[in-house]
């Protein structure tokens, strides 16, 4: 098994995750920051058992119980599902050149193809390289935000605060292939998961506080705060760089899917240790199933439902079997002394 | 049946007649017979593979003096233990060393009543002499390259690392050539896994002969479908040393003036000998100079394109209005002038390369001042698609090494942006990056030590630190490695 770097690790999380804040629907006003803090800090919470785990615990697990790989391969299915309905949804915002969304779709489908046949470790290569990029677009659009900014707007907002944490854990798929990656992580697993979820959460934060205070009530008649932030943010006059985010947006979409794809393939080499070239296609073949016969709303409900069982849940009662299979060990040497 | 593998008979006469069979009486094998004192012995060597001067100074006068000589044991033994008639002289047993050795420039002395021969490197054939590399000019470095004889090349890597921790390591492959191969490497600094691996795979090859360093380079990179080299060439000894010198592993084959050296890491592309002797402010702005050429050589005319035809309100007004007027005129959509003009390019650039050196010029000029200039004034092609194109056309000249995947992605990346604009860009940007990211080679990422990040080797890729620095490095290649497992 291929070993990954934790700057990989929280790489290709944080590049995920970007995906997910920047395909947010609607704001709901400024209690929504303080849904994203408790949100955040709830999931810091539970990611604790995840963590305390021994190395391959997820492995060893996958390996001893088959029927519950089956139920994380559906959770990552469901999750590149609800990346691609949101990539279906987003792309008009875009507006796209490829002549219609049919075509878009298709176009992406296949670069995804190709990405997740590389495997997790290319991918886990190339989210550091995609991250530069990230941060520079990221970089661009605070300093194109910067002469909108208005504070006073803020007041004009509502509140939101339970919405927005809900829509804050549904946008944390990716934190269930937290513990796969950190499974395959060579260090720092546990410095890794926490700058993701405190990175992630800042950004969500800047982009949320970015479209209320430059946007104002645009955003809230618009939608999509990012694609409406991009559009009005520009860093040079006479100039419209929006265009030019079609770029951040196509890369962290690749990025998420081949992370779900690449995960899939994972865990389905664990319950069955033979390669297949097909694997990788298939798993997005399904995916754009599912995406197309679920809709958006019960694939976000399905992910909130299933995300505390496979982070919390599971390794929590994994850790107390561990914890006790210690004890026990412990016990027998001393009767044995 | 009497085969190669046969080992040598006793008797002179057979032996004479194993070597006349299997070489069919091959025009250019010399066998001369001679008489020791009392024992029959033949000079067996290949025409022009040997230096005459040297055979008849310090190998046949000598041997004719040895008179008193009444038995075959003792003349090899006293041949052996008494006289030096050469500084490489090995023991032959078989029909395949001997023919090895006597088609390496050895001269071969059979007796009768010996199982074995005893062979004499007096190589005498000619060869090019050292010379500047025609690739990879460098201004201040050193100007002698490599030649086609691999034991001159290892003399040269020898004079500039006078240490017995460096170790060459001769060996034969390719079945019917039996061509001369050497692994070169620092013995402490050379990761033994990668050594390992190496020995491993030119072993295994299967190939009958080697006549390039492509015959052996896709057995020693093990990515398949990759865009990217991950061995790279050299034809300079300063900078194979240096590569040595980081726990690299070089391959020199006898007939071909290029080393190989494993593995390859993609920053190297822009890494050449002079950026180590510029100051360095000078060498980390001529670094990033070649950092954007590589992006300009790759994306301009597609990014132009996609502006153009896609994206428009990317550009300022006055922009827009130049070249609207400049693409009005022009009978082909964008992507197939780009296309065209680069095929073009590409065509007169292999034109040049394989006509004679005076020819070639005229190519140049035909090509330059003649297609280029009546192109442009019939209105075939626009102006400013000729500039982007010729603009990222020479800055692909500043990375060599990145020449091929560069020209076809050069293509693709046109074709993309055509087709989706910057949409297509991205999509096709994105699967290059994967390419590049899963090309490896022994475990050694190509894309290290940008992924996975290693700070301490920013001093040379995001900057260049001077040598007072450096020099505390002790930096191997070992620090890149990723275990499967």
């Amino acid at each position: 098994m291929s070993k990954i770097h934790s700057h990989q690790i929280f790489a290709i999380l944080i590049l995920s995750g970007a995906w997910s804040v920047i395909c947010i629907p609607e704001p709901h006003g400024c209690g929504q920051i303080w849904g994203t803090v408790a949100a955040c800090l709830i999931e810091m919470l539970c990611c604790l058992p995840m963590l305390a785990l021994r190395e391959n615990a997820f492995r060893n697990l996958m390996q001893s119980q088959k029927w519950l790989g089956l139920i994380y391969m559906i959770y990552f299915l469901l999750c590149g599902a609800h990346g691609f309905s949101q990539l279906w949804e987003a792309a008009p915002q875009q507006l796209l050149p490829a002549s219609g969304k049919m075509t878009a779709a298709v176009l992406i489908v296949l670069t995804c193809i190709y990405t997740s046949s590389a495997g997790l470790r290319a991918a886990a290569r190339c989210a550091p390289l995609v991250m530069s990029l990230f941060l520079i677009s990221v970089l661009v659009l605070i300093l194109g935000a910067w002469k909108r900014i208005d504070i006073s707007r803020i007041a004009l907002q509502g509140n939101g605060f339970w919405p927005g944490m809900k829509q804050y854990f549904a946008l944390s798929g990716e934190l269930g292939a937290a513990w796969i990656l950190c499974d395959r992580a060579r260090n720092g697993r546990k410095s890794a998961v926490y700058s993701y979820l405190l990175a992630k959460a800042i950004f969500c934060i800047l982009i949320l506080f970015l479209s209320i205070t430059a946007g104002g009530r645009l955003i809230s008649l618009n939608g999509y705060p990012f694609f409406t932030l991009t559009a009005l943010s520009q860093p040079l006059q006479g100039q419209r760089a929006d265009a030019l985010y079609i770029l951040v947006f196509v890369m962290l979409y690749v990025m998420y899917t081949t992370l779900q794809s690449g995960i899939t393939e994972s865990i389905t080499e664990m319950l069955y240790p033979i390669r297949e070239k097909w694997t990788a296609p298939a798993s997005l073949l399904l995916m754009v199933l599912l995406a197309w016969s679920i809709n958006q709303t019960l694939l976000t409900d399905l992910i909130i439902l299933l995300l505390p069982v496979l982070i919390f849940v599971i390794p929590l009662m994994l850790r107390i079997h561990e914890f006790s299979a210690h004890v026990r060990r412990k016990e027998q040497s001393h009767e044995a002394f | 049946m009497l085969t190669e593998q046969n080992a040598l008979p006793d008797s002179l006469e057979e032996t004479l007649a194993g070597v006349r069979h299997l070489a069919d009486n091959s025009s250019d094998l010399l066998i001369n017979r001679l008489q020791i004192g009392d024992i029959s012995c033949a000079l067996i060597a290949c025409e022009g593979m040997i230096s005459t001067t040297i055979m008849t100074d310090l190998l046949i006068l000598p041997l004719t003096q040895l008179f008193h000589q009444h038995d075959s044991d003792a003349l090899f033994s006293y041949i052996q233990d008494h006289m030096l008639l050469s500084l490489d002289r090995p023991v032959v047993r078989n029909y395949a060393d001997l023919f090895r050795l006597v088609y390496s420039g050895f001269i071969i002395l059979a007796a009768d009543g010996q199982h074995k021969a005893l062979a004499f490197g007096i190589q005498g054939y000619d060869k090019r002499s050292i010379s500047e590399p025609s690739g990879e000019a460098n201004l201040f470095g050193a100007h002698d390259g490599l030649t086609e004889a691999v034991r001159t090349n290892m003399s040269l890597i020898r004079r500039r690392m006078k240490t017995p921790i460096l170790k060459f390591e001769l060996s034969t492959a390719g079945h019917l050539s039996q061509t001369d191969i050497c692994l070169c490497y620092m013995k402490d600094r050379v990761p033994p896994q990668l050594l390992r691996q190496i020995r491993k795979e030119i072993s295994a090859t299967d190939l009958d002969t080697i006549l390039s360093p492509g015959y052996l380079q896709p057995f020693l990179e093990k990515c398949r479908g990759s865009l990217f080299d991950s061995v790279s060439m050299t034809q300079r000894p300063d900078i194979l040393c240096s590569k040595l010198l980081e726990g690299r592993v070089a391959l020199l084959i006898d007939g071909v003036p290029f080393a190989l050296v494993i593995p390859k890491l993609w920053i190297e592309s822009f890494q050449t000998l002079d950026d180590y002797t510029h100051k360095p402010y000078y060498a980390a702005f001529i670094r990033w100079v070649k950092y954007l050429s590589c992006l300009i050589a790759l994306l301009l005319p597609a990014l132009y394109i996609a502006v153009c035809m896609h994206h428009p309100e990317l550009l300022n007004s006055t922009f827009v209005l130049i070249l609207t007027e400049a693409e009005e005129k022009a009978p082909l959509s964008l992507p197939a002038e780009t296309i065209f003009v680069l095929l073009m390019y590409e065509v007169i650039r292999e034109a040049g390369l394989r006509l004679p050196k005076a020819v070639g010029g005229a190519v140049s000029i035909v090509s330059g001042l003649i297609i280029g200039d009546a192109a442009v004034s019939s209105g075939l092609i626009s102006t400013p698609m000729l500039t982007m194109t010729a603009i990222s056309v020479i800055a692909g000249f500043v990375t060599p090494d990145l020449n091929a995947p560069i020209t076809i992605l050069r293509v693709l990346f046109i074709i993309a942006g055509g087709a989706w604009g910057l949409f297509g860009i991205g999509l096709l940007g994105m699967a290059v990056l994967y390419n590049l990211c899963a090309t490896e080679t022994f475990g050694f990422p190509a894309t290290a030590p940008l992924s996975p990040f290693k700070m301490r080797s920013m001093r040379d890729v995001i900057t260049r630190v001077n040598f007072h620095r450096m020099q505390s490095g002790n930096f191997t290649v070992e620090e890149y490695y990723e275990q499967n497992s």
